[in-house]
């Protein structure tokens, strides 16, 4: 038994206990409500284009705001893992028969029900995360696990605390993204996840599981791309909440299905492409970077795109890196695809927690050129210490590169908004009047 | 559903884009030709036996005297003990023991070392990858594995040190043996025994004659204690070989003298593996698919030239990196091949609806500012 | 073909410690050709000094006096065009401390060919032989081999035939630079 779990001396017994949650309705509900808010606002921007105007876009509000997918996970009798990170490996919790539901969320009503067992200072989303677990809200209150990667300090503290509600295991994330030294240990920790993983199921994952999963979630990163390299042709044609809402469907939905939806939404994208391939007059594409962006306060993607941007590529692992690398499998024994992907989800993110910045850095300098965009926008959520301590250099390389960064320094709460409105406003006037020679599109130097 | 295979994304562009399907191709049709080319020049050459007279009768390294298909030694294990006579003249190896045991002028040897140098210039360790006939049969008990679903181990950078290192002492232990052995430095006639030291205990020499189905000139021969050494060398050095390959992959490609002698020619040939290091984000892909297990295609970001001594260009990392023009291989700065993400698209099939309930309404006091 | 000599440097190495000296050996061994280069052994000769080349015509052996060594040729090996790929010699040696002689093969045009028997009952220790070019005199165009390596030896020495070190260390010094380059 993990050590986390067998020293029972200072267990607490947490309400709500397994199975006879107590539920804060309010809290669920209001989280419920903001996220049809979400979608409602982001129709209501139907002057970005690009959203409204796409039917295939439908199915993906619907699972990240109906309760079609929250009901299918109520029916299921398969156990659900609440993976509290992009690190623990997806493929291993489904070839186990497990059901992965990522559930990083940054709803701020459910801060001060976390902060009754929380202190204030620490990381917003694990703050509102965790509130909504204790809150009874789902999807992270119908999981019967809970899986934290060691990716940083909250989440390390958090795993203790979600083992007086949930059965939790820990990933043991070494800090240095070392190949040679790094991997073995990585790859050991993988072993005991999938160890626990067959225990929590029950069911033994072989080479033919592993073998599925790993080709279900193959397909899936496919059509990711597929789409990521429509928008680097046509970057008009989904704006980034859209881009984000696909994202974010697949935190919690289906894996099959949400592929053979995306290439749907693909398909309807290249005929929008056909009819419209040059971008509006005025297109001013921007880079998201920083701490995620998570669901349902986009807030900052919000104020951005409603301020006239486009925010036409990201590095969030709440969006295009939670799908943008694939799983390479170099030799199809067991040994050799539990190394693919120990090794997919170790020295593939970019993740600022690591020591290195040099990664993000060429990430963020890739997208720049491929979307040639106009400026980078860091968001930097409060207490997000490593990804506030790589700003310095990001501030350096962008300089050097010519390009504009704009770093928003912000809360889940709501009371800034404004604020940032104003900051992003003015910041968006300063490249539309410097940057002109950084565009090759149509519509340099107009402003919306 | 369709099966995921290792295959995967090879058929929108079909297999005879990949690398690896005119690596195999090119290991193949040379070996053909090293290996059973003897047949061809036996038959066009010789129609009777003769004897070679350098070395006494008996010894490990008498060649079934006929001439080469090709009089050049190039880069690569081409060994010229396959049957029945030769395909080429042999390896550097045996011309640079040869030449040195019978004080061979510097203008017999220096057309064949350019012929060498040229050929190790133009493509670097190429020849390792995608030519050399000994480790084309290496390849096949490496796919034997592979077919068996067994796995593999791999060496980390000290061993990788160790092996060159051990490639070296082999080199420079030949060259010296040979130079030592010259005939007019005989004061017993031992050393004579020692004539091609490397050739003699060298896996290829009983390999290549045994898979081309005539049989080596000699399995093994007792008559001298230093013949009989050899002899148990030779057949150690086989099972080695043998063993290294269906478990290490490469792995003996470390320790080649051969590949030691071309490996100096990798860095600096126009024939170049070059990485964009913005599109890099060091996922490892194409540490884990090198057959030499080397790590430098993934750590090496300053320098965009990623050739070093030990690459055999197999490009197996420019199939697999899964970044789009991150990896490249330029010949004079021409580009041939790059890596690149290959999206299968699934066909078209009935969408499944989700499961629906009543929808919610949005309050009008809802926090919409969200 | 014309006239041609090579000079030969004929080393016979020691079979067994305990040869008496000044005693006669017999050498044998097989010189290797490539083809077109001699097509028949008749003006095979091996002689001890630089002489003229005697008469084809005239038995091989028959002139002691012309310091020419009474070879037998034991076997021959042709190519399909005729032309001999292999000649099997074999002469006597006279080794006084030295343990080295120098010896002048020649080929002349053909003439009848006449072979040299030895004596019956002769008994003497064979020994192999190593053929090693001699550099520094004036070879004529005869083809030989070095060991296993087919090699061409013309007329003219000297540094003309070492052009392949123009191109061999041209390359190699745009591999040196070019490494430097990309340190």
């Amino acid at each position: 038994m993990p050590l986390w779990e067998f020293d029972q001396r200072y267990r607490r017994p947490r309400v709500p206990a397994q199975g006879a949650r107590v539920r804060d309705e309010a809290v669920a509900a209001e989280a419920r409500q903001a996220a049809r808010a979400q979608i409602a606002r982001m129709h209501a921007g139907e002057a970005q284009g690009g959203h409204a105007s796409l039917p295939a876009l439908t199915y993906f509000e619907e699972v990240v705001a109906g309760d079609g997918r929250l009901a299918e996970l109520r029916a299921t009798s398969a156990p659900k893992v609440a993976l509290f990170c992009n690190f623990a490996p997806e493929e291993l919790v489904h070839a186990a028969g497990a059901v992965p539901v990522r559930v990083c969320a940054g709803f701020p009503g459910s801060i001060a029900a976390a902060e009754q067992v929380l202190p204030r200072d620490i990381c917003p989303l694990v703050k509102s995360t965790f509130g909504l677990l204790t809150s009874g809200a789902e999807p992270v209150s119908l999981c019967d696990a809970a899986v934290v990667p060691l990716s940083c300090d909250p989440k390390t503290k958090l795993a203790q605390v979600l083992t007086d509600y949930l059965p939790t295991w820990v990933i043991d994330l070494p800090g240095r993204r070392d190949y040679v030294r790094d991997m073995p240990v990585w790859l050991s920790e993988i072993r005991e996840f999938l160890r626990w993983l067959e225990k929590l199921t029950g069911k033994s994952v072989g080479r033919r599981q592993l073998r599925e999963s790993i080709g279900l979630f193959r397909r899936r990163t496919e059509a990711f791309r597929a789409l990521f390299n429509l928008r680097r042709r046509y970057p008009h044609l989904l704006s980034g909440r859209g881009a984000l809402l696909v994202t974010q469907a697949s935190f919690t939905d289906d894996v099959a299905r949400w592929t053979d939806q995306v290439w749907a939404l693909l398909a309807e994208l290249e005929g929008e492409g056909a009819r419209q391939p040059e971008p509006p007059a005025g297109f001013l594409p921007v880079l998201l970077t920083g701490a995620p962006v998570a669901w349902p306060n986009w807030k900052v993607a919000n104020v951005i795109e409603e301020a006239g941007a486009w925010v036409v590529a990201d590095t969030l692992c709440s969006g295009t890196h939670r799908l943008f690398d694939p799983v390479v499998v170099d030799e199809w024994t067991t040994s050799g695809m539990l190394r693919a992907l120990a090794l997919r989800y170790f020295s593939a993110p970019i993740c600022p927690c690591f020591v290195q910045s040099a990664d993000r850095m060429d990430r963020v300098i890739e997208l720049s050129r491929d979307f040639h965009v106009r400026g980078v926008i860091s968001h930097n959520l409060r207490l997000c210490q490593p990804t506030d301590m790589e700003t310095t250099l990001l501030r350096e390389v962008l300089k050097e590169e010519k390009i504009p960064l704009l770093v928003l320094q912000t809360d889940l709460g709501l009371e800034d908004v404004e604020q940032l409105k104003t900051r992003v406003e003015a910041f968006l006037e300063m490249t539309v009047e410097a940057g002109g020679s950084r565009s090759e599109r149509a519509g340099e130097g107009k402003e919306m | 559903m369709t099966r995921p295979t290792a295959t995967w994304g090879l058929r929108p562009l079909g297999v005879l884009r990949t690398p690896r399907f005119w690596r195999r191709l090119a290991q193949v049709v040379f070996f053909a030709f090293f290996v059973y080319g003897g047949w061809v020049s036996a038959v066009a050459f010789s129609s009777r036996e003769a004897r070679e007279s350098v070395v006494p009768e008996g010894s490990l390294v008498w060649t079934q005297g006929s001439l080469p298909l090709l009089d050049a030694y190039p880069p690569s294990a081409v060994c010229r003990f396959t049957a029945r006579g030769r395909a080429v003249s042999g390896c550097i190896v045996a011309l640079l023991s040869e030449s040195l045991t019978v004080a061979a002028s510097a203008r017999v040897v220096l057309p064949y070392l350019l012929v060498f140098v040229l050929l190790s210039f133009l493509v670097g360790r190429l020849w390792c990858g995608w030519v050399c006939p000994l480790s084309a049969l290496g390849d096949f008990l490496n796919a034997l594995r592979r077919w068996l679903g067994r796995g593999f181990f791999s060496v980390g950078a000290e061993w990788r040190r160790k092996l060159r290192g051990g490639a070296y002492g082999l080199f420079g232990g030949t060259v010296a043996v040979s130079w030592l052995i010259r005939p007019e430095r005989y004061k017993a006639t031992w050393q004579c025994w020692l004539f091609l030291p490397f050739c003699q205990v060298c896996p290829a020499r009983l390999a290549c004659p045994l898979v081309a189905g005539a049989g080596p000139t000699s399995w093994g021969a007792f008559t001298h204690p230093v013949q009989a050494f050899m002899t148990v060398a030779s057949w150690a050095v086989l099972g080695l070989f043998a063993v290294t390959f269906v478990t290490a992959r490469r792995l003996w490609c470390h320790l080649c003298p051969i590949g030691l002698a071309t490996s100096w020619f990798n860095r600096g040939s126009p024939l170049e593996l070059v990485k964009e290091p913005t599109r890099c984000n060091r996922c490892g892909a194409c540490a884990d698919a090198c057959p030499m297990s080397l790590t430098h295609v993934r750590d090496e970001k300053e320098h965009a030239v990623l050739n070093s001594p030990e690459c055999i260009l197999c490009l197996r990392c420019v199939e697999v990196c899964p970044r789009d023009d991150c990896l490249t291989l330029k010949f004079a700065r021409l580009p041939i091949v790059k890596s690149r993400f290959k999206v299968t698209r699934p066909p078209r099939r009935v969408r499944p609806r989700l499961t629906r309930e009543k929808k919610e309404e949005v309050r009008e006091d809802a926090p919409v500012g969200v | 073909m014309g006239e041609a000599r090579t000079q030969l440097g004929i080393l016979i190495p020691e079979a067994a410690a305990s040869a008496p000296p000044e005693s006669q050996w017999l050498v044998e061994g097989t010189l290797s050709f490539v083809p077109g280069a001699l097509t028949s052994t008749t003006g095979f000769r091996i002689l001890e000094e630089p002489g003229e080349v005697p008469d084809p015509s005239v038995r091989r052996g028959a002139d002691s006096g012309s310091g020419e060594v009474p070879i037998q040729v034991t076997g021959e090996v042709a190519y399909p065009d005729g032309s001999l790929m292999f000649v099997d010699v074999c002469f006597p040696v006279t080794l006084a401390e030295a343990r080295s002689h120098r010896y002048w093969l020649v080929a002349a045009p053909e003439g009848r060919a006449r072979g040299y028997q030895p004596e019956p009952g002769a008994s003497l220790p064979v020994i192999t032989f190593v053929l090693r070019q001699e550099s520094g005199s004036a070879p004529p165009a005869i083809d030989m081999t070095v060991g296993q390596m087919m090699v061409r030896v013309d007329q003219h020495p000297g540094l003309y035939y070492y052009w392949y070190l123009v191109p061999l260390v041209g390359i190699l010094a745009v591999l040196v630079w070019r490494k430097v380059h990309l340190r």
